[in-house]
C-alpha cells in the first residue's frame, strides 16, 4: 500500500523552517566574531559551520524525498557551497557570509511558496543561486588566493573598509595620519569616520600623542594591496584592517527576497508542544478521571452519612479544573524567543544598508506568552527596533562628535511581572527631541500652543495618529506606518506601550502584555440587575462617593474630584440604558481605572468579586460594542459583558454619556434580553 | 611664534590660529588653548590666516571643542578657508569641529 507522503509534509516545513532560523542566528555568529577583530576572514568554528551544513543537508533530503524540486535543487547549491568551507577547500569572509544569509531568505521564500501554494520571486531566488554557483567555481580562497581575488576586484569597483589605528607615537616619528588619508582619496571616494573616544581629558591629553582612529570606507576600482601600500611607511606605528564589503547587489537582492517573505503568510495555526507539557496534560486529565469515577461512586450509593465525602470529592474536582485549565493554557505558551529570533537579522540587514554600527542585546527570550499573542506581537516588536535603529541610534561620526562609543546598543528585554509580560526596547541613541515633538503637535493643531506638558506626555504625543517629525520619510521606519498602528496593535491584545526618553542618552519603549489572551483576570461589578467584568489590571482603586466630590461644570460631564485631579465620571447604568439599583451617586460604589497614563470614575452598584473568566469574542457571535471588549460565561450560565476599559475612558474624557446604540435584533443563543445588557443564556 | 593669537573683548574671546600648524606647535597650542577655556565670554576662532596644518593641531582643536562643549561654553568660527574645511573632512572631524551640525 503507498503511503500518503502529505500527513508529513506540515512537520518537514515546520522543521526546515526552524533549521533556517538556525543557521541564520549561526551565520550572524560567524560574522559577529568577525567584528570583534576586524578581519575580512573569518575564524570559522568548525561547529558553527557544522550546524550550518546540517541544516542545508536536512532540507535537501526532505524536499527530494517530498517531492519539492526546487528547494531540493537550491539546496544542493547551499550544501556544496557549505561543503567547500566546511573541509576547509575555501574560507568563509563577510561577502560569503552576506551571500549564505541571502540563501536562507531564498529557501524560506521557496519553503513558505510550497506550504502556502503563493508564488515567489523565482528571479531573484535564480540570481542568488548564480552567484552561489560562481562562488563554488572559484579558486580556494585563503591567502594563496588573495593576488588573484586582488586583480578581479580591480576590474569593478568595490568597497572596502579600512580601519587604521595609529599608534600614541605616530606623530614622533614625523607622520601625519592626514597625508595617509589625503593620498587614499586618490584611490576613490573615501567616507572617513574618526573615533575619538581614546582622547583623553584636556588636562590629561599629551599634545604630542596621537590618540584617533579611523574606520574609513573606500569606494573605488582598487585593490587591497594598492590600499596597504599608502599605509607602507606607517606600517610598524599603526594597526590596520582592510575588508571587502559585499557588492551592491547582494543588497538589493536581500530586500527583494526578505519583502517576498515578508508579504506571504508563515503562519499555519499549528502549535508544537514540548513533551513533558503533554504529559503533564494526561498525568492531570488521568486524576480528573479518578474523581469522576469516586463522585459517580459516591452518587450512586449516597447517603448524607457521605456528605463530608461528597464535599472532598467537589474540592478535589475543583482542583483537577484548575491544574487542567493551567496545563492546557501551558501548552499554548511559547518562549518569547520565537518573535525575537527575527530581530538579530533586521538588525544586521538595516545597520548596514544605514551605515551604522549597532549591538543588539537580548535577554530574558526564554520568558513565556500565548501563542496568540506572539504571533501578533511580531509586527509592533519589528517597527519599535526599527525606528529606534532609524531615528534613535545617531551615525558614527555623530556618535563619535558627542563622546559615545561607536557602536550604538539597543537592548531587549523581557520579564515577567504581576501576572503580565513587560518587553523593554531600550537604545542608547539621540533620545526623542522634544521640542520639535511639541512644535510639530501644535502645528497639527492637536494641542494648544499654551499647553503645559511634561517631557513624558510630550514623549506620548508620537502615538497620535498621523504624527511623523521625520524632515525626510525614510525607506526604513517612514513606511505610512505610524506609532498610533503600534499603540493599536499591542491595545488589541490587551496590553499597552508607554515611552521615556532622555535628550541625547536614548530612548525606552516599555510594552506590557497579558500573558493570555483566553483568560482573564477581572474584577465582576453589579449594575441594576447585570453583571459586568472590569479588567483587574486596568483598576486603581475603588471608592465611595460623597456628594461634594462631585461637579457637574457647564456643557460637559460629571466630574468626580479625586485628592487633587479630577476625573470624569461615568455612569454605566446610562450608558448600557440600566435600570440602576439607586440613581443616588452615595448608595454606590466609583471604580477608578486607568489606561495609558489616562483615568477615568466608573460608578457601579455594587462590586461583587474578584474572578478568572473565559474570554468569548463579541465580534465572532455578534458585532462590536463601543465600551465592550468581549463576553464571558459565568459560573451561573449567565452571560456577562466585558468591559472596554481604554474605550470607555475615552468616552468618559469626551463626555459621553448618552446611552450605547442599543442593537435592534437579539443577541444569538440568548433570550429575553436584547442590547448589551448581560443576557441569561437560553 | 605663537601659533594662535588671542585677543579679549567685552563680550568675545577671539583666537586667531597662525598661517602654520604643526606637530612642533601642538604643544603650545594646547597650552594657549588651555587658557581660553578658562574664558567667560564666546570664542570666536579666526582660521582665516591658516595655509597648512596637520592632524596633531587638529586633534588638539578636536579636544578643544569638545571639553569647551562639556563646559558649556560656546565656540563658533569666523572665518573657515577651505583648506581647515577640507582637512577636518578627511578626518572625519567635521562634527566635533562643529563645521556640521
Amino acid at each position: 500500500m503507498a503511503i500518503d507522503m502529505r500527513q508529513f509534509h506540515q512537520t518537514f516545513f515546520e522543521e526546515s523552517l526552524e533549521g533556517l532560523a538556525g543557521m541564520e542566528t549561526e551565520l550572524l555568529r560567524l560574522e559577529q566574531a568577525a567584528d570583534g577583530d576586524g578581519h575580512e576572514t573569518l575564524a570559522a568554528d568548525p561547529e558553527i559551520l557544522n550546524t550550518i551544513f546540517r541544516a542545508a543537508h536536512s532540507i535537501k533530503g526532505g524536499s527530494s524525498t517530498f517531492g519539492f524540486t526546487e528547494v531540493a535543487a537550491f539546496a544542493h547549491v547551499l550544501e556544496s557551497r557549505l561543503d567547500s568551507l566546511r573541509d576547509g577547500r575555501s574560507q568563509p569572509d563577510r561577502r560569503v557570509v552576506g551571500l549564505l544569509l541571502l540563501s536562507v531568505d531564498c529557501l524560506r521564500s521557496l519553503i513558505i511558496a510550497a506550504r502556502t501554494g503563493k508564488e515567489t520571486n523565482l528571479n531573484a531566488i535564480e540570481a542568488v543561486r548564480l552567484q552561489l554557483e560562481r562562488l563554488e567555481s572559484d579558486a580556494p580562497v585563503a591567502t594563496a588566493k588573495e593576488k588573484k581575488q586582488s586583480s578581479s576586484e580591480a576590474t569593478k569597483t568595490t568597497r572596502w573598509n579600512v580601519r587604521f589605528h595609529p599608534q600614541a607615537r605616530m606623530f614622533h616619528t614625523g607622520n601625519d595620519p592626514l597625508r595617509i588619508l589625503r593620498e587614499l582619496g586618490d584611490l576613490g571616494e573615501l567616507k572617513v569616520t574618526a573615533d575619538t573616544t581614546g582622547l583623553p581629558s584636556w588636562e590629561h591629553m599629551n599634545p604630542e600623542d596621537c590618540y584617533l582612529s579611523w574606520n574609513i570606507e573606500l569606494t573605488g576600482n582598487t585593490t587591497r594591496e594598492a590600499i596597504a601600500e599608502v599605509f607602507n611607511w606607517v606600517m610598524d606605528d599603526c594597526r590596520l584592517d582592510i575588508s571587502q564589503q559585499p557588492a551592491a547587489g547582494t543588497v538589493l537582492s536581500s530586500r527583494t527576497i526578505a519583502e517576498a517573505v515578508a508579504s506571504m503568510d508563515t503562519n499555519a495555526g499549528t502549535l508544537r508542544v514540548n513533551v513533558p507539557k503533554v504529559d503533564a496534560l494526561i498525568n492531570t486529565v488521568g486524576e480528573l478521571v479518578i474523581t469522576q469515577t469516586m463522585l459517580s461512586q459516591l452518587a450512586s450509593n449516597f447517603s448524607f452519612d457521605n456528605i463530608s465525602r461528597l464535599f472532598a470529592g467537589i474540592e478535589q474536582l475543583e482542583r483537577n479544573t484548575r491544574e487542567l485549565q493551567e496545563s492546557v493554557m501551558r501548552i499554548r505558551m511559547l518562549p518569547l524567543s520565537f518573535a525575537f529570533n527575527r530581530l538579530p537579522r533586521l538588525v544586521h540587514d538595516m545597520s548596514q544598508k544605514l551605515d551604522k554600527k549597532v549591538e543588539l542585546v537580548i535577554s530574558g527570550e526564554q520568558t513565556e506568552i500565548d501563542k496568540t499573542v506572539i504571533d501578533r506581537l511580531i509586527d509592533p516588536l519589528l517597527h519599535l527596533v526599527r525606528n529606534s535603529l532609524d531615528h534613535g541610534i545617531e551615525p558614527p561620526a555623530v556618535r563619535s562628535a558627542a563622546g559615545k562609543p561607536l557602536t550604538g546598543t539597543i537592548e531587549l528585554k523581557a520579564y515577567q511581572k504581576s501576572g503580565n509580560v513587560i518587553i523593554e526596547i531600550r537604545d542608547d541613541g539621540r533620545g526623542l527631541h522634544h521640542d520639535r515633538i511639541f512644535a510639530k503637535a501644535v502645528e497639527r493643531g492637536l494641542i494648544p500652543a499654551d499647553a503645559k506638558l511634561t517631557s513624558d506626555e510630550i514623549a506620548e504625543l508620537i502615538f497620535l495618529p498621523g504624527f511623523s517629525t521625520a524632515e525626510v520619510v525614510s525607506d526604513i521606519s517612514g513606511r505610512g506606518v505610524g506609532m498610533d498602528v503600534v499603540r493599536n496593535n499591542i491595545h488589541s491584545l490587551g496590553g499597552n506601550v508607554e515611552i521615556t526618553s532622555r535628550a541625547g542618552q536614548g530612548t525606552c519603549f516599555i510594552v506590557r502584555l497579558p500573558l493570555t489572551l483566553a483568560i482573564l483576570d477581572g474584577l465582576s461589578v453589579q449594575v441594576g440587575t447585570h453583571t459586568y467584568i472590569l479588567p483587574l489590571v486596568s483598576i486603581i482603586e475603588s471608592v465611595r462617593i460623597r456628594p461634594e466630590q462631585v461637579s457637574r461644570p457647564a456643557g460637559g460631564g460629571e466630574l468626580f474630584g479625586l485628592r487633587k485631579e479630577y476625573l470624569p465620571l461615568l455612569r454605566l447604568c446610562d450608558l448600557f440604558g440600566v435600570a440602576p439599583r439607586s440613581a443616588d451617586l452615595t448608595q454606590g460604589l466609583l471604580v477608578i481605572v486607568e489606561t495609558d497614563g489616562k483615568k477615568a470614575g466608573l460608578y457601579v452598584d455594587d462590586l461583587l468579586g474578584q474572578q478568572q473568566v473565559v474570554i468569548k469574542s463579541l465580534e465572532t457571535h455578534y458585532r462590536k460594542v463601543d465600551g465592550i471588549s468581549a463576553a464571558t460565561i459565568l459560573g451561573d450560565g449567565t452571560v456577562a459583558m466585558i468591559l472596554d476599559v481604554a474605550g470607555l475612558i475615552r468616552m468618559a474624557h469626551a463626555g459621553a454619556t448618552r446611552p450605547a446604540e442599543t442593537p435592534s435584533g437579539r443577541m444569538p443563543g440568548v433570550t429575553t434580553h436584547t442590547g448589551v445588557n448581560a443576557p441569561v443564556i437560553n | 611664534m605663537d601659533p594662535v593669537h588671542i585677543e579679549h573683548t567685552a563680550d568675545t574671546t577671539h583666537v586667531a590660529l597662525e598661517a602654520a600648524l604643526g606637530i612642533a606647535d601642538a604643544r603650545i597650542l594646547h597650552e594657549k588653548l588651555g587658557a581660553v577655556l578658562a574664558s567667560a565670554t564666546p570664542v570666536v576662532l579666526d582660521g582665516s590666516r591658516v595655509e597648512r596644518l596637520d592632524a596633531a593641531a587638529m586633534q588638539v582643536l578636536a579636544g578643544f571643542f569638545r571639553t569647551a562643549r562639556d563646559r558649556g561654553l560656546a565656540v563658533s568660527w569666523q572665518s573657515l578657508p577651505p583648506g581647515i574645511q577640507q582637512a577636518a573632512h578627511l578626518l572625519g572631524l567635521e562634527f566635533i569641529l562643529e563645521m556640521k551640525s
